[in-house]
């Protein structure tokens, strides 16, 4: 059960986040921030890895006793966290890549979007009526 | 039960077999001591694994229950013993060793062996049904022989075996006498260990054939029990396989009990302790993931039983012990060797048992607060005694030895679980777990590169000290985790830092953090509602006035907080500053930024500096005053606002000051900078915000300035923190008149003229000239030396006027020569009101073009202007200087000088022909010096060198100077000389008329010092008849002269070739003669000799007359 979606910009600042249980958004963005160490890292290894073509998705972060942790980072260093529950297993790798999938398109068109500058937190409300509505299907 | 949270000592150490030795009196026996201490001296890293204890020999053992026959009707009260596993390790050996002083020819030996024998049987009575292994060790004092040959010792240890009913393999003769002790021990030992191993061997096969006799129904708890002691034999026997392997499936029993709230603990407490030895033979067998997997499952199991809801504390402090025992154990295994990776590490279970710490101190905060106070009172803690004396591990002490399946008393159960609860309360300082926990994660999480985890874990630390009253550590905690978050606009985890911060600083007495928390809150970058931040924003505004910020809603005691307040406040005497914030590190409700309008100013220039200020606060604010701090204070008078009037914002206002200043002196040519923008507020008590800007980044719109740039306000607002004083720009003009090009060598002069365009007089005119050629020279007098540069004065010059200066410059090397001009003089200004004297600079760089002005070419030449090539010795010649005027102006010449080698003797000519000779542009004039060369053979000579003394013969323009001629000098060619082996003088008349004879005289000397011969032909020609030697030989002396007489008739006229002459070296010549080359000899010939003359023809008239005179 997908419980918090996040986009950090790409010198790491909060862009997004919506959870589904609003009392406890504070601990996600303390979460949200402790991923950047775990995504920072994966981008460091796959650029060791010196393939030209980076694969966007980046899997699990982590896991800890209550969550666990998805990551995908956009081509312009936008990283875009998917937090689940630890006790969810129903979720598969391919759902959770369909679900980044989407939050990508969503991104591209919102920065297509001229009255927004990239860099500044999403203020969009139909951005934010998707990832309300992919957090709900997802759930 | 806390008690047995903690892993008991003998669970946790390495289990080594126990090795019992008895019979060594190391008290009175010095052998004894010595043979004692070698067994248990150093090194035991690379013996065998043994534990050695030592007995007395009268030392009871525990009894060993005896087997019972059937299991059908026995129900175990409990899963693991208490005493057993200390049992094994400490108590009950696997092999008991009996020293015993006996010789082979021992006198007594009946008697002796006797006594031995008794010994070994009480032993052997003593440790009935154990599976301990006995030896017996003879200490003899004789060296030992080979047993073969020892008829004696065989004998009598056969006799010595069958007495004491020991297998032969369990007697050993030790020679203490040896030197080499050291070595029989370390066989001994060896041999201890396998009889320990087959012990241990024995002791588990027993165990494993109860099996048979247990059934599921009643006997779970004996399966999870004899596995784990067939486990802990194998541990024992140091068989790290068979021991995970036998420790798992006594887990795996564990798991297939039934579970109630009665046994609930037991099985946790238990399930713990066999799965941390399953976890670290795991890690042993390096099977990590098999650990972190069976952990896991472990967690997943009993995460959930809780059991009485009332010991819910309990139950978290058994989850973060599990944690915190795993972690260690990975750690250890980390420490090992195992490699860790980010995503998992020691860290995440640290963690999670700092988490179920915290949940721990949650529920037993909670249900102690729920408990009446008058069953607190009536609960003596520990009333039931303590669980570590019970028998079986994880039992509860007022239910001992009960069967886990009778039905338990309720209410005992629930009073014991409330003294627990009340001890936990009261004396367990749950905050030093917690923050122990958390401070191994954040260890860890340092270690594997997650700083952002670490700040997360650090937050929690903080909150936890914070909620256990300790508001020093959590605010030091707290100071370096807003930056963190700050950095990266993290303002959601900010404002609750923020808020905690706050809290602390309220609760701890501290107007000072309090204020700076309170300023950042009131921000426009915290997640807060306008409502509260107005809230704040009172209380902040209400320190300033003395006033104490009201409790936040939740705390409970505020009294004492309200007391230290009260403290701090009187402490503070009116209008002291409480604090002094930087508001660039942090983001507060003022942003400012501060800017020079210019990058440069003059000197004389006003400088101009202009500060904008945003207010982002909820309330309209009114600051006392404003600064602006450079790094010169001298202008602070100049950049401060005092007025309260203008310093008043509303929300979101911007207002901008202008400030104006004249630089001083001292900071011309230097750089001015903006430190910091001071606010000041408040006026009971004072506090101060200030903007600093060290360095030009920090002002400049980066991300480095706080809050976001990028947002509306100051953002296109251009910071120049720095601006640079330039001098005064200098108000005169230079003109230097001057005839170009310059000519090389010259003493060329400059006409210099300054004039003055200030309105204001100057003085201290100094005009320095510097060439920047290093061969050139610069000099105030006409005069051919210098230096590369010069200085001329003026004391004043007053306004509108100027003045007039001659140099003279000389350039030594042809080409275009720099030479700078550079003006310094001082000026009294009015500016402000205040006079002020400035300095100012002109600098006028000339780029001067130098040429060549003569070249001369020097040739040797004969008396009659033929070139030579070689300078005849003792024959006159001359030396020909062409000079030739190469510059564009006239050129006067004073005169040339010869100077010429000492060899060579020059015929004075008087003056130079060139003196006072005017040249034009490009006209060129001889000079010409007669010379000989007395005497000397063939070389090389350096014939001298020739001066020219020249100048400009236009030069009239410079008034009151005498230009002095310049003068060039050039040598002369290097040329070789030539001893002259013959001398030829022919003498003929100037010319000739056809048909008129004429005479010819030819006189051949010889200036050598030797005899020579010569065969000297006359050819005819067509031109000529002639009378005369046509062919002959001569011989000629040293010194001594031929003369040969021709009478020539010419035949055509014009310029006709003469009949030639010719000289030869006779073919037979005596030894003595010279031989001379013919090629010398026709040089010789075609030297001296003329090969032409002018012929005439016979005028007719003049024929006649001639013809008749001849007649």
């Amino acid at each position: 059960m997908a419980v918090c979606i996040g986009f950090i910009g790409k010198e790491n600042s909060p862009l997004f986040l919506r959870c589904i249980n609003q009392s406890q958004e504070l601990q996600f963005h303390y979460i949200m921030h402790t991923c950047i160490d775990f995504v920072e890292e994966k981008i460091i290894q796959s650029n060791k890895s010196g393939s030209d073509v980076r694969e966007l998705y980046l899997g699990l972060l982590y896991s800890s006793e209550e969550v666990k942790a998805y990551g995908f980072v956009t081509n312009t260093k936008v990283k875009i966290v998917i937090i689940i529950d630890s006790t969810n297993s129903l979720l598969r790798d391919n759902e959770i890549r369909a679900i980044f999938r989407k939050l990508h398109n969503a991104y591209t068109e919102l920065v297509c979007n001229p009255f927004y500058t990239p860099g500044d937190p999403i203020t969009s409300k139909s951005f934010g009526a998707l990832v309300d509505e992919l957090l709900a299907s997802s759930s | 039960m806390s008690s047995d949270l903690e892993l008991p000592a003998e669970l946790m150490s390495r289990p080594l077999a126990l090795v019992g030795l008895t019979g060594l009196h190391v008290e009175t026996n010095q052998t004894h001591l010595l043979i004692w201490n070698s067994f248990t001296s150093s090194n035991r890293n690379e013996r065998p694994p043994l534990n050695f204890i030592l007995f007395g020999v009268n030392h009871t053992f525990p009894v060993a229950k005896p087997d019972r026959a059937s299991y059908e009707w026995y129900i175990p009260k409990g899963i693991l013993k208490r005493k057993w596993m200390s049992k094994h390790l400490n108590q009950i050996p696997g092999v008991l060793v009996l020293f015993y002083d006996l010789e082979w020819e021992d006198p007594s030996w009946k008697a002796k062996h006797a006594e031995c024998a008794h010994l070994i049987q009480t032993i052997r009575m003593k440790l009935m049904g154990r599976g301990t292994k006995l030896c017996l060790v003879l200490l003899q004092n004789s060296a030992p022989l080979p047993s073969s040959e020892d008829i004696l010792a065989a004998d009598r240890a056969a006799a010595l075996c069958q007495v004491c009913e020991l297998p032969p393999k369990s007697l050993f003769v030790l020679p203490c006498r040896s030197d080499h002790l050291q070595g029989y021990t370390l066989r001994l030992e060896s041999a201890f260990y396998e009889l320990c191993q087959s012990s241990y061997h024995l002791s588990s096969r027993a165990i494993r054939s109860h099996r048979d006799q247990l059934n599921r129904t009643n006997h779970g708890y004996l399966f999870v029990r004899h596995q784990f002691k067939i486990g802990f034999y194998h541990e024992l026997k140091q068989d790290v396989a068979m021991a995970h392997k036998h420790y798992s499936q006594s887990y795996a029993h564990l798991l297939e009990l039934r579970i109630t709230d009665a046994n609930v603990t037991e099985v946790k407490i238990v399930s713990g302790y066999i799965g941390y030895k399953v976890w670290r033979l795991s890690f042993l067998l390096n099977l990590p993931r098999e650990a972190i997997a069976h952990f896991r499952s472990h967690m997943d199991f009993f995460r959930l039983r809780v059991g009485n809801p009332l010991s819910k504390f309990e139950h978290h402090a058994w989850l973060a012990a599990q944690f915190s025992t795993f972690g260690r154990l990975f750690e250890d295994a980390i420490e090992l060797g195992l490699p860790a990776i980010q995503t998992q590490h020691p860290g995440f279970f640290y963690q999670q048992a700092a988490q179920q710490a915290i949940q721990r101190k949650k529920a037993c905060y909670q249900d102690y607060a729920a408990l009446e106070q008058t069953a607190i009172n009536n609960l003596t803690p520990l009333f039931f005694g303590e669980s570590s004396q019970l028998e079986f591990y994880g039992q509860r002490p007022w239910r001992p030895n009960r069967l886990s399946l009778e039905p338990s008393d309720m209410k005992t159960e629930n009073d014991g679980i409330t003294a627990l609860l009340v001890r936990e309360r009261l004396q367990v300082d749950l905050t030093a777990m917690i923050v122990g926990a958390l401070t191994n994660a954040v260890n860890q999480f340092k270690n594997h590169r997650s700083p952002r985890m670490k700040q997360y874990l650090l937050v929690q630390m903080a909150e936890e000290y914070c909620r256990s009253e300790n508001y020093m550590e959590a605010l030091t905690l707290l100071e370096p985790l807003l930056w963190d978050y700050r950095k990266d606009f993290w303002w959601m985890p900010l404002t609750s830092l923020l808020q905690l911060g706050l809290r602390c600083a309220y609760l701890s007495g501290r107007p000072a953090e309090y204020f700076t928390y309170a300023v950042e809150l009131c921000s426009r970058v915290t997640i807060k509602s306008l409502e509260e931040k107005t809230h704040v924003f009172d209380n902040l505004v209400g320190i300033l006035q003395k006033r104490m910020p009201p409790s936040p809603p939740d705390s409970c005691d505020y009294s004492s907080a309200t007391q230290l307040w009260a403290d701090q406040f009187a402490s503070l005497a009116k209008g002291a500053c409480i604090t002094t914030i930087v508001t660039n590190t942090i983001s507060s409700f003022v942003e400012v930024k501060a800017t020079f309008t210019q990058k440069q100013f003059a000197a004389e220039d006003v400088v101009e500096l202009e500060v904008h200020v945003i207010y982002t606060g909820p309330k309209p604010i009114r600051f006392t005053s404003l600064h602006v701090a450079l790094n010169n204070s001298a202008y602070l008078p100049f950049c401060q606002v005092k007025n309260s009037d203008e310093l008043e914002f509303e929300p979101n206002q911007i207002r901008h000051y202008e400030f104006e200043f004249v630089a001083q002196a001292q900071d011309i040519g230097t750089e001015l900078q903006i430190v910091s923008v001071t606010f000041e507020m408040g006026d009971e008590l004072t506090a101060y915000l200030r903007c600093e800007g060290s360095s030009s980044e920090e002002f400049s719109p980066l991300r480095s300035e706080f809050p976001s740039a990028t947002e509306k306000g100051l953002a296109g607002i251009f910071v120049l923190n720095t601006t640079e004083i330039l001098p005064r720009t200098a108000n005169v003009e230079l003109v230097v008149h001057h005839e170009a090009p310059a000519l090389r060598g010259e003493c060329y002069p400059l006409h210099l003229e300054l004039f003055n365009r200030e309105n204001e007089d100057i003085i201290n005119v100094t005009l320095t000239v510097t060439t920047s050629s290093s061969n050139g020279r610069v000099h105030d007098q006409p005069k051919i030396d210098g230096n590369v540069s010069a200085q001329l004065k003026n004391e004043k010059l007053t306004a509108g006027q100027t003045c007039q200066w001659n140099v003279f410059a000389q350039m030594e090397q042809p080409g275009n020569h720099c030479i700078t001009f550079q003006v310094n003089y001082e000026i009294n200004s009015e500016m402000r009101k205040n006079s002020c004297t400035y300095k100012s600079q002109y600098v006028k760089t000339l780029e001067l073009e130098t040429v060549q002005p003569v070249e001369c070419e020097a040739q040797f030449q004969t008396i009659q202007f033929q070139p030579l090539r070689q300078i005849p010795v003792g024959e006159e010649c001359v030396a020909v200087m062409t000079v030739t005027n190469l510059s564009p102006f006239p050129l006067q010449f004073e005169q040339g000088v010869w100077k010429f080698d000492t060899l060579l003797t020059n015929h004075p000519m008087g003056n130079s022909q060139l003196a006072g000779l005017i040249l034009q542009k490009g006209e060129k004039a001889n000079d010409v010096a007669v010379l000989s060369l007395d005497n000397g053979d063939n070389r090389q000579i350096r014939t001298g060198s020739y001066t020219l003394k020249w100048k400009r013969s236009n030069q009239s323009k410079v008034e009151g100077y005498k230009i002095p001629y310049s003068a060039s000098s050039f040598d002369l060619p290097e040329m070789e000389t030539w001893s002259v082996p013959l001398r030829i003088h022919v003498t003929l008349p100037a010319h000739g008329y056809v048909r008129e004879s004429m005479n010819m005289t030819i006189v051949i000397h010889n200036p050598g010092p030797s005899y020579i011969e010569l065969d000297v032909y006359m050819s005819s020609n067509d031109a000529f008849m002639f009378a005369g030697n046509k062919q002959i030989k001569i011989q000629i002396y040293p010194e001594d002269d031929y003369v040969l007489k021709y009478n020539l008739y010419p035949l055509l006229s014009g310029f006709v070739a003469l009949p030639p002459l010719q000289l030869k070296t006779p073919t037979s010549t005596m030894d003595q003669v010279v031989a001379m080359d013919q090629s010398v000899l026709d040089e010789l010939v075609s030297r001296y000799v003329p090969t032409h003359i002018y012929v005439l023809p016979q005028a007719k008239e003049k024929g006649k007359t001639n013809l008749l005179r001849s007649e």
